[in-house]
């Protein structure tokens, strides 16, 4: 009984999420930027780490000014 | 300083974000594209520096041009993504398949177990910890213990973090 209810409860929150995710999408109009975001996010965590300490370096140095 | 957290958080997402959009990993963008996130990145970090010097956090309308309104929804839709994950993964946890045990049953002919082990674990939790909580419950005041539990709990993550801070430096 617990499990349909957390199964039920939890496909719903996933299901919201991800309609949420597509208006997202659509604002953005460019599937590549988002594709890069969502490949960050399920990135393994010492890879999201490495962004983590690129990240006060990369926007000093200004590389693309 | 629990106030000041969100937007911290949120300013260092926009830093990763540009520093994940600007890598060379597959896929990477086209110079029109490099171009747009740039673009949205300056004006983006001018919001936030106009958005700093509010005296109101209520005068914030969001994002005045479309470029930092890019990435704006980039860092909303990254939180969406992680939000996502979060469930994914709790999901995992929760229905995940006792393999072993079912390639043993079924190899024996048994009907093969399909309940998570996580599911099991709070059935047996529950089990033996019913009739004491019964009583806890019956003698102290639940929401106080709540409330105690809670700022332990705090406590812990407070702890956890600072320890991994100092591992990673």
């Amino acid at each position: 009984m617990m499990r349909s209810m957390f199964t039920s409860s939890l496909n719903e929150e996933v299901k919201s999420i991800e309609e949420d995710i597509e208006a997202v999408k659509d604002k953005v109009d460019d599937p590549v930027i988002c594709e890069k975001v969502r490949q960050f996010v399920y990135a393994p965590n010492d890879i999201r780490a490495i962004y983590k300490s690129y990240s006060g370096i990369v926007i000093s140095s200004q590389r693309y000014t | 300083m629990r106030v000041d957290r969100p937007f911290i958080i949120a300013r260092e997402n926009i830093h990763i974000l540009a520093a994940v959009l600007r890598s060379g990993e597959e896929p990477t963008l086209s110079r029109a594209q490099m171009q747009r996130v740039v673009r949205s990145h300056r004006a983006h970090q001018d919001y936030l520096k106009h958005r700093e010097s509010l005296a109101d956090s209520d005068d914030d309308d969001g994002p005045q041009n479309e470029d930092a309104w890019l990435f704006e929804d980039l860092v909303v839709l990254t939180k969406l993504y992680a939000r996502l994950k979060d469930k994914e993964q709790l999901i995992s946890l929760i229905f995940e398949v006792r393999r072993d045990m079912s390639v043993l049953s079924s190899a024996n002919g048994y009907l093969s177990s399909t309940q998570g082990t996580t599911a099991e674990l709070m059935k047996d939790i529950i089990t033996i910890f019913y009739s004491p909580l019964a009583q806890v419950y019956r003698a102290a005041s639940i929401a106080d213990s709540i409330g105690d539990l809670q700022s332990f709990i705090n406590d812990l993550i407070r702890t956890v973090e600072a320890t991994e801070e100092r591992m990673s430096r």
